[in-house]
């Protein structure tokens, strides 16, 4: 995903950072970074983590108390992807404490020190693996310094670990709680010279530990974002219109101010929006117009609005319809293409000459993302200053967006980042922040903004469909020699929304001498935005199932056929796919083949033509956010097109080090699960311009029936650590799908598969 | 108009008009948080309480239809034996990814194995396909119900 | 036999049957209309119910513009707002009666019963002058051009109507019975006349005539299918009937659209939403004495429900071995409860429903498919409503599971098929969720 969430300066020299920005010491109880005084009861990590226990700071991301408990920040919200235990581990281990001495608490959006404390693209992992090592290790130092201050000793006899200084020679120890004063005065060692750990050694990187957050979670103490409430709060619903960009023209506003408990109805003017120009940012976040009703309760203020009756400005979308889309997609794909994004050989004559011709047109709908959690956001506003809980994947943008809004400067704005029910790349966008802040300010009181479901997914940051019109080609001996796209897809100006359309090194691009990507534009206004996996989602089908329609045509075992791919590239083009950034490197086909022959293997590939008529399995692989995988899915379908999924088969090269490996495979089992819930049924379609679907019974996940089993391995190679939330998502779909062809004959080339008389 | 039931053994009354869902007196008037909104239409499962034991849509159950009941909600369901169990194994298999939906699967999942000590994968789909995960953890939620019923067993 | 006798009746009458056309009179001069006057007119409007067909949702009130399905092909209803050109603002108080209680527009032509001239030929001549009032004096005029039929020629000549009518119609006004009490007889005359109640839940016949239009026969208001919908018998039958509801239960449904045995659907709604809700509770009270009076339609097979705890047991000790049980389960029973009680008033049950006992089970199932529209009382629409389970369940999940419904909690009414849910899936939309809709009379 290429939303940068990362503070440039960060990644200037690649993982050295600026002690300036990221190490703060100092000592005194109530002095220097101290967030804990900040921090409301029910967001800490702990309950009733008081002022007298915050110990001394070391480094900004954590305080050692007398006691010896060490209360380290975890930087990144969370969503439920583990970071928030992930990323203090990391640190914990280079600290040396021992973790049952480890207190997580979650940070504020600090507004620079932390970087931009978005979790998003799978990034908070590689982006945080060096600089938490750097500041740990930089605590270690400190802490030995002192205790050789202490003893009068050379710092060099003494050592740290489980929470203790050692002085090897004499074998005194001094504990961390007994030392942290002392430390905390000394003062920060260069980070580019701190002494890592051998990575052999780690203790607690590597072992399962659970996040804290779900020993309250399973007794229903752990505070989200629809839970917070403040003193003075009121309760908000806020109605947009049924068409994007709906102006309010009137409402029944004195109306429905008689009604219980209401006690403000505002119209709000949404914030101009640049279209034009590249998409770098969604430019449909912020605030939208509409209504907002103010409550005693948020029962009440939904009752009102079941009573609003607004005139709406429709705006020129109000006819815009699925059915328009699918037409105009049609109609353009018999057309030239607008543009040809790559160009290498010559596609066209190498399709005319060739042996073997392969055609098809592969689409996908549009998806919402619908995290079980709706949107909301909690802002309390006074005396020019606003303090604000938000389920905020993105709190940085989030601040400028309440900045703009509301006219105050940056350091008037405290974002408390609240564990979240879901993300999905949702919460990247802050339009609900942004409305608590803006109803709070007008209402002179602190608010909470909670969406219907029925808001959520009608306003929605949609994961755009899209066509892909594909032909390619094999020679005599089935080899690949011409790959052609004409991608048709959703934009509302010169550009595509930079996730939508295929990257120019898309495999099988530097892979294939013949190919071309061309594209043509449907005009559109719908808010997209990126979900798990931007363009992979859907990409990974298109063109892994495609390439399964290519070996099938040839003859040839799909695995054999993919890995033939991989193992040459190009001569020039080196790797094929670039990508990679200052993390890590760009794509590296030697671990992706390590990673199909692992999953062929696990998965008894070579033997499925002794399974049963109508049970059959499929493959698919994508490197995504950095994480290679593969997997073999195998599924059965009957007669009347009904699916049972029997087995998955996944595995994944992250690097060498699996932080934390119960939430590793969790993540990993939940992304291919999320990923064909979204291929079996889950489709957003326009009507006069309206979203047709509204709540669970019309957008319809995946449910707990027929849950296939699922294998996870790990395949370590010898890089640093990258995400796990995104990679295991797009190379299910394809999978999936080879699966069902596999079994059934029906070749599936459109999502959701209830579109094509599929279903579990 | 005043309406008065128990939760978690513990008597309370509450004014609000009888349409109330039960959810929204719990979580607003009551401050019980625990249990939470999805969908408001009894299609997720994440407002899941007990009534009399019976797993219920809070969502759906009017406040002047709790008059008189007994509920039980996830705060205070590890009261019981199989609801401390299944808090357990749910932490013992690490079920959670974002927890939202859990405490629902987690009044869902006790109701199951106190009605069925060794529910079949039938029995399971049957129980907790109305609770839905967004995360999809429910391999892991599966797992822990059987771990459950093994203990049970043994 | 007795058709062809009828018909060769009808025939013969043909020259006496066709209203003598009278010369269209000049523009009605001022009248000394009372404010008191309008506004009883006004409430008669309500009690008849001219809104819910003469004013389409975003348009001007009693415009017209509804589309009223009839054997023959699509009618529009028309403009009766004042407006002189398009509308009746040029109707006098004769001609304006002439059309309620005969049928008959201004210029001569007929009109289709599903105008309910039949139940208003019934009307007191001062109710009809004060509706006149009403709607001459306190409609806004609303230029809009009346749209033709959608039926092609011959079936769009009316003067077979003529015919019709001199059969059918009785014009007869209401008179009182004198063997029942003054709340019996007002009613009736609610009923009978203004309510139109029988345009709906009266069997029709060959020619699309109500088969009975008062109590004197058993087929009056014994059920009737209308639009992808079964308006419910309101005779006294016991199961499918209103046989279990008393008076005053049925006069909250009346004034609310709920009460402890169900809750308004379908067009009911429009009866609810813009009418019945409207009247003073005396008259809703006596609306529901006169039904209350009616005898069974169905006195040769008498059936009695009664509530059945079976079925509860099963559903909460997960047996869920019955066809459709494990898509109650999942779909329904969230609302609706494994013991089919509901939470009455505000969701109703399904064990003992009258409606959900209906022999033609054409409302369950577009019920099921589509959703339901809110009832809506002072503004304030329902706060728990049917959702649309159209995508969450194919043709084959809702019939099993109406089949199991019907037949559940002492519940005994015929099975569902697959066919004929795919059928009202083909024919009707599923309710959209978009903020309040509702006609307005201003």
């Amino acid at each position: 995903m290429n939303t940068d969430l990362t503070n440039p300066k960060d990644r200037a020299d690649g993982s050295v950072l600026s002690r300036r920005s990221f190490l703060v010491a100092s000592s005194a109880v109530g002095g220097g970074l101290l967030l804990a005084a900040t921090i409301p009861v029910w967001a800490r990590a702990t309950p009733g983590l008081g002022a007298a226990d915050t110990g001394h700071q070391l480094t900004i991301y954590a305080r050692i108390a007398p006691s010896g408990t060490v209360t380290i920040l975890a930087p990144n919200p969370e969503l439920g992807q583990g970071i928030k235990t992930a990323l203090p581990m990391v640190f914990a281990e280079e600290l040396g404490v021992a973790w049952k001495d480890v207190v997580i608490e979650m940070a504020d959006y600090l507004g620079g020190p932390m970087g931009r404390q978005g979790a998003g693209g799978s990034m908070s992992t590689p982006t945080n693996w060096m600089p938490l090592r750097r500041a740990g290790a930089a605590g270690r130092q400190m802490l030995i310094e002192a205790a050789a201050a202490t003893w009068k000793v050379k710092a060099s006899d003494c050592s740290a670990e489980d929470s203790v200084v050692t002085h090897g020679p004499t074998r005194r120890t001094l504990s961390y709680g007994a030392l942290a004063e002392r430390a905390a005065r000394l003062p920060v060692p260069d980070l580019t010279k701190v002494t890592l750990k051998d990575e052999s050694q780690f203790k607690i990187i590597g072992t399962s530990v659970l996040d804290p957050d779900k020993a309250r979670i399973v007794v229903g103490a752990q505070p989200f974002g629809i839970d917070v409430k403040v003193p003075g709060m009121l309760y908000a619903v806020f109605q947009k219109g049924p068409v994007f960009d709906a102006r309010v023209k009137s409402a029944n506003i004195d109306e429905i101010k008689a009604l219980p408990g209401v006690s403000h109805v505002l119209v709000l003017e949404g914030s101009p929006r640049v279209l034009e120009g590249p998409t770098r940012g969604p430019a449909d976040d912020g605030l939208h117009h509409g209504v907002a009703i103010v409550a005693d309760s948020w029962w009440r203020a939904q009752r009102a609005r079941q009573k609003l009756v607004i005139d709406w400005d429709e705006g020129p979308h109000a006819s815009d319809s699925t059915a328009g889309f699918n037409a105009r997609a049609a109609e353009l794909a018999k057309q030239k293409p607008e543009s040809d994004l790559r160009v290498d050989g010559n596609p066209d004559d190498a399709i005319e000459h060739a042996a073997k011709v392969v055609t098809a047109a592969y689409s996908y709908a549009f998806i919402s993302h619908a995290t079980l959690e709706p949107m909301n956001c909690t802002a309390s506003f006074k005396d020019g200053k606003v303090e604000i809980w938000a389920p905020t994947q993105n709190p940085a943008p989030g601040r400028d967006g309440v900045v703009k809004a509301l006219g105050i400067p940056p350091e008037n704005v405290l974002i408390h980042m609240i564990r979240a029910g879901g993300g999905f790349g949702r919460r990247l966008m802050n339009d609900y922040m942004i409305e608590a802040a803006v109803i709070s300010k007008q209402i002179g009181a602190p608010v909470k903004v909670l969406w219907s479901r029925e808001d959520d997914i009608q306003h929605d940051f949609y994961r755009p469909g899209g066509f892909h019109n594909l032909t390619a080609a094999v020679d005599e001996h089935g080899k690949l020699i011409a790959w052609r796209n004409h991608y048709v897809g959703f934009a509302r100006t010169k550009y595509f929304n930079n996730t939508a359309v295929p990257a120019l090194d898309c495999f099988p691009a530097g892979f294939v001498p013949n190919y071309a990507l061309r594209t043509s534009r449907i005009s559109f206004n719908m808010p997209v935005g990126p979900l798990r996996a931007p363009g992979d989602n859907v990409h990974a089908f298109v063109f892994q199932s495609f390439l399964d329609e290519v070996a099938h045509a040839a003859g040839l075992d799909t695995i054999e056929f993919n890995l033939t791919l991989l193992k040459n590239p190009l001569p020039g083009e080196g790797a094929g796919k670039v990508g990679g950034n200052a993390f890590a490197p760009g794509f590296m086909a030697s671990r992706m083949i390590a990673v199909i022959e692992r999953v062929r293997d696990m998965s008894g590939w070579k033997d499925r033509s002794r399974l049963p008529k109508g049970t059959g399995m499929g493959f698919g692989w994508y490197w995504s956010h950095l994480g290679y995988v593969a997997q073999v899915h195998q599924v059965s379908v009957d007669a009347n097109g009904v699916i049972t999924p029997e087995r998955c088969w996944v595995a994944a090269d992250v690097g060498k080090h699996i932080i934390n490996p119960t939430n590793a495979v969790n993540q990993m089992q939940g992304g291919v699960l999320d990923a064909v819930s979204a291929a079996l049924g889950q489709q957003i379609t326009l009507d006069k311009g309206r979203v047709v679907q509204s709540n669970f019974q019309d957008y319809r996940l995946l449910r707990n029936r027929k849950i296939p089993q699922i294998d996870v391995v790990f395949v370590p190679s010898d890089f640093p650590p990258t995400g796990i939330g995104e990679p295991p998502y797009p190379s299910a779909i394809p999978a999936f799908c080879n699966a069902i062809f596999a079994a059934s004959g029906q070749r599936v080339r459109k999502l959701p598969l209830s579109e094509e008389k599929l279903t579990i | 108009m005043s309406y008065k039931f128990q939760v978690n053994g513990i008597e309370r009354t509450v004014d609000v008009e009888g349409d109330t869902p039960l959810l929204w007196v719990l979580r607003d008037t009551l401050n019980m948080t625990g249990t939470k909104f999805g969908c408001g239409v009894a299609q997720c499962g994440a407002c899941t309480v007990h009534v009399d034991g019976k797993p219920t849509r809070s969502c759906q159950l009017p406040v002047q239809h709790a008059d008189g009941l007994n509920i039980t909600t996830i705060e205070g369901v590890g009261a019981s034996r199989i609801g401390k169990m299944v808090q357990q194994a749910w932490l013992t298999v690490d079920v959670p990814q974002c927890g939202y939906c859990q405490a629902g699967q987690i009044m869902a999942a006790t109701a199951l194995l106190e009605r069925t000590r060794n529910p079949t994968e039938t029995d399971i789909d049957n129980a907790m396909s109305g609770n839905l995960c967004r995360c999809a953890t429910y391999v892991r939620i599966r797992a822990a119900i059987k771990q459950v019923a093994s203990q049970l067993e043994g | 036999m007795l058709k062809v006798v009828r018909n060769s009746v009808a025939l013969g009458l043909l020259a006496l049957a066709i209203e003598p056309l009278a010369e269209p009179s000049a523009a009605a001069p001022e009248m000394a209309t009372s404010a008191q006057e309008i506004s009883r007119g006004e409430y008669l409007a309500h009690a008849a119910d001219c809104v819910a067909c003469h004013t389409v949702p975003g348009g001007g009130a009693f415009a017209g513009g509804r589309g009223m399905g009839t054997p023959l092909g699509t009618v529009y209803t028309t403009n009766v707002t004042p407006d002189p050109e398009t509308g009746i603002g040029q109707y006098s108080l004769q001609d304006f009666d002439r059309a309620l209680r005969r049928g008959v527009a201004r210029d001569g032509h007929y009109l289709y019963p599903s105008m309910p001239y039949p139940s208003y030929a019934k009307l007191a001549d001062a109710d009809v002058a004060a509706l006149y009032a009403y709607f001459m004096r306190a409609v806004a005029p609303v230029r809009q051009a009346n749209r033709p039929t959608g039926m092609r020629w011959p079936l769009n000549i009316r003067w077979p109507l003529a015919i019709w009518n001199a059969v059918f119609l009785d014009k007869a006004p209401y008179a009182s019975v004198p063997d029942h009490d003054a709340q019996w007889n007002r009613g009736a005359y609610l009923v009978q006349g203004l309510g139109h109640c029988g345009a709906c839940h009266t069997p029709r016949g060959l020619v699309f005539q109500e088969k009975a239009l008062t109590q004197a026969d058993q087929a009056y208001l014994s059920g009737a299918p209308l639009d992808n919908w079964s308006a419910v018998n309101l005779r006294g039958d016991d199961t499918s009937g209103l046989g279990r509801w008393s008076e005053a239960e049925l006069t909250e449904y009346l004034k609310t659209g709920h009460n402890a045995g169900g809750t308004a659907f379908g067009s009911m709604i429009d009866a609810i939403n813009y009418s019945t809700q409207y009247l003073s509770d005396e008259d809703n009270a006596a609306i529901a004495h006169y039904l209350k009076s009616l005898s069974p339609a169905h006195p040769d097979t008498p059936s009695h429900w009664s509530y059945n705890p079976a079925t509860e047991a099963a559903l909460s000790a997960s047996q869920l071995t019955a066809p459709g049980s494990l898509e109650y389960v999942q779909n329904c029973a969230g609302c609706h409860g494994r013991d089919g009680k509901g939470a009455a008033p505000y969701i109703p049950p399904l064990a003992g429903n009258p409606a959900v006992l209906d022999p033609n089970s054409v409302s369950l199932i577009n019920i099921v498919l589509n959703g339901s529209s809110p009832v809506v009382v002072h503004g304030t629409p329902d706060a728990y409503r049917m959702i649309p389970f159209r995508a969450a369940l194919n043709d084959e999940h809702v019939a099993e599971l109406l089949s199991f419904v019907r037949t559940s909690w002492g519940n005994d009414a015929a099975a569902v098929s697959a066919d004929q849910v795919a059928a009202l899936r083909a024919n009707t939309d599923p309710v959209r969720y978009e903020e309040l809709d509702l006609l307005r009379m201003r």
